[in-house]
């Protein structure tokens, strides 16, 4: 909303913003970050969801309309004159003892809570030795605080994160994938609260040691824990998506960050699968790193039987839960990623009747239902937005059969495309659990990045017997 | 000795495009031509109408460009980034003085 606030100020139009008191500084912030600082705002105070028509009326007459006349009549005088001053990449900002360090970076807000590395110039150099990509290389311009990613500032906050530096590849992949116009990163701090999740899938996964077995999404693992608290400290740093002080995170209750998934490479090759990079359209020989909205995650389920459908019976019903309600989005974002993740020994009895990834997704394509009076209700009550039936069969977002769903509850088909449901296997090889994640409609969908390891390190692993 | 440390910033350069001003501002909005553009969330419209209706009282020779005429800034990717980059040019084919932009909550 404020980038289209921005587009027309520089059109030359005087604009003001309407905005709940939630997204005051929040406005201010992203407004000040796309270059058109002092967008007067019209705030409507508290919460207008939970307001009566009676209260609603009041509050936009007596607080809203009055600074929209003011809005557009008066040009508010300016915050900022200039750009403050900042630090040169190679610059050094702090100095002192251990704990004078973590103090100085948790006063600045460039820490999440928990301690970090200290990142020396000498510790940023060698992951920097990591990667054959020049340090001032910009991998984007992250929004909301447009600030330019770059190949040095992932080194930064890898060091910071208590990454290894063999895994700075693996760190670049992940920014590149973040910083994808298609990953929408500038809506990471939307209201859900969804957190990105890194799937790493390739032969670099063991030998990085990554976890991909009993306790996948475990935190501990140096590799899997440090490369996910890595996103959410690049997140929070350069995007600039951050609770406080600027309020550009607005995670209604949010979460903390995932830790990195990898695939369980010996089970995929067990059961004959190909593995999820070559899903994602890389080779076989490669390895990928896929970055992925998260904000629903199913219970843990176990499903016994020794046929496929046993399973995938049960499977299905745990995406019919963690999809829920938030089909409604399939009709108005029209976009929609879910995925399951399989622990080896269901993939194993899926494959052994001779079926594949594709006819699981086909399967959950098929058999993931919902009551289409309770999609229509939750959607109106997310965002206030108009969700009638009939109005969306109208405007082709939903087929003719649906036009009755609020009234008789028909089930509505809560999958969009069996393409869209990426299925990867992982975690204990002995038990027989399955997991079901969702991302945000189309914010964070998922963007994949080969890895690119320095050419010396992979020269180095070729020599290796 | 406790350790010494020299550390780095981890932020970046802001990058993206150059600082600019605010549009200027009419001196009243008599006879100003006004467009609404909406995200379609949190009742929009019903403060569109009502904004209307008190504007068209306070000044004379007022009017107003519907919502659907810019498109939906917070649909689908498609139609957000198609609606946010054909603001310039619909602002103009509509000769728009001002715009009421709504809603972030």
């Amino acid at each position: 909303m404020l980038r289209a606030c921005v587009a027309i100020e520089r059109a030359g139009v005087p604009a003001v913003a309407i905005v709940s008191t939630e997204f005051e500084v929040m406005a201010g912030m992203i407004a000040g970050a796309l270059g058109v600082a002092d967008i007067p705002l019209a705030v409507y105070p508290g919460v207008m969801l939970t307001d009566s028509p009676e209260t609603f009326e009041s509050k936009v007459d007596e607080h809203v309309l009055p600074a929209l006349f003011d809005g557009l009549l008066v040009r508010p005088g300016h915050g900022e004159s200039g750009a403050e001053q900042e630090p040169a990449p190679d610059e050094i900002v702090l100095r002192g003892t251990y704990d004078d360090i973590l103090d100085g970076f948790t006063d600045r807000h460039w820490t999440d809570g928990l301690p970090i590395v200290p990142p020396t110039p000498d510790r940023v150099a060698e992951f920097l030795r990591h990667t054959d990509r020049d340090p001032g290389e910009i991998l984007g311009v992250l929004l909301p605080a447009s600030r330019e990613a770059t190949v040095h500032s992932v080194a930064v906050n890898g060091v910071m994160a208590g990454c290894r530096p063999e895994y700075m590849p693996i760190l670049v992949a992940a920014v590149e994938a973040i910083a994808d116009p298609d990953f929408r990163v500038e809506d990471a701090g939307s209201t859900p609260g969804w957190e990105p999740m890194v799937i790493v899938s390739g032969p670099l996964a063991a030998e990085l040691d990554f976890n991909s077995g009993t306790g996948a999404l475990r935190v501990g693992p140096r590799a899997n824990t440090s490369v996910g608290r890595f996103v959410r400290l690049y997140l929070r740093n350069v995007a600039g998506l951050r609770p406080i002080p600027d309020e550009t995170d607005k995670g209604a209750i949010g979460g903390t960050f995932n830790v990195a998934l990898a695939e369980h490479e010996a089970a995929i090759r067990d059961v004959g699968w190909q593995p999820y990079r070559v899903d994602r359209g890389f080779a076989d020989a490669d390895t990928v790193v896929t970055v992925r909205s998260v904000y629903a995650t199913s219970a843990p389920i176990y499903s016994g039987g020794d046929r496929a459908t046993d399973h995938l019976a049960t499977i299905a019903r745990l995406v019919t839960d963690v999809v829920g309600p938030w089909c409604y989005h399939n009709f108005i974002y029209e976009k929609q990623f879910p995925f399951v993740v399989l622990g080896p020994a269901i993939a194993a009895i899926i494959a052994r009747e001779g079926l594949t990834k594709d006819d699981v997704r086909r399967y959950l394509y098929d058999n993931v239902w919902l009551d289409g009076a309770w999609v229509a209700r939750y959607g109106r009550g997310v965002s206030g937005k108009k969700f009638e039936w009939p109005d969306l069969v109208a405007r082709g977002k939903a087929p003719a059969e649906y036009a009755d769903a609020e009234e008789t509850g028909r089930p509505v088909r809560a999958l969009m495309r069996p393409d869209w449901i990426d299925v990867v296997v992982a975690g204990n090889p002995g038990r027989n659990q399955s997991r079901a994640y969702l991302g945000n409609h189309g914010q964070g969908m998922p963007v994949s990045r080969r890895v690119e390891p320095a050419a010396w390190w992979t020269e180095r692993r070729s020599e290796q017997p | 000795m406790t350790a010494q440390y020299e550390v780095l910033w981890p932020l970046g350069r802001r990058g993206g495009l150059p600082p600019g001003e605010l549009a200027p501002r009419p001196a009243d909005l008599t006879g100003k031509r006004v467009a609404f553009v909406w995200d379609h969330v949190f009742s929009g419209d019903r403060m569109f109408a009502r904004f209307e209706a008190v504007a068209s009282k306070r000044f004379a020779g007022m009017s107003f460009v519907p919502h659907p005429e810019f498109g939906n800034v917070h649909g689908t990717t498609a139609e957000e980034h198609d609606a946010v980059e054909k603001l310039p040019e619909r602002l103009r084919e509509h000769d728009i003085d001002v715009a009421v932009v709504g809603v972030g909550a």
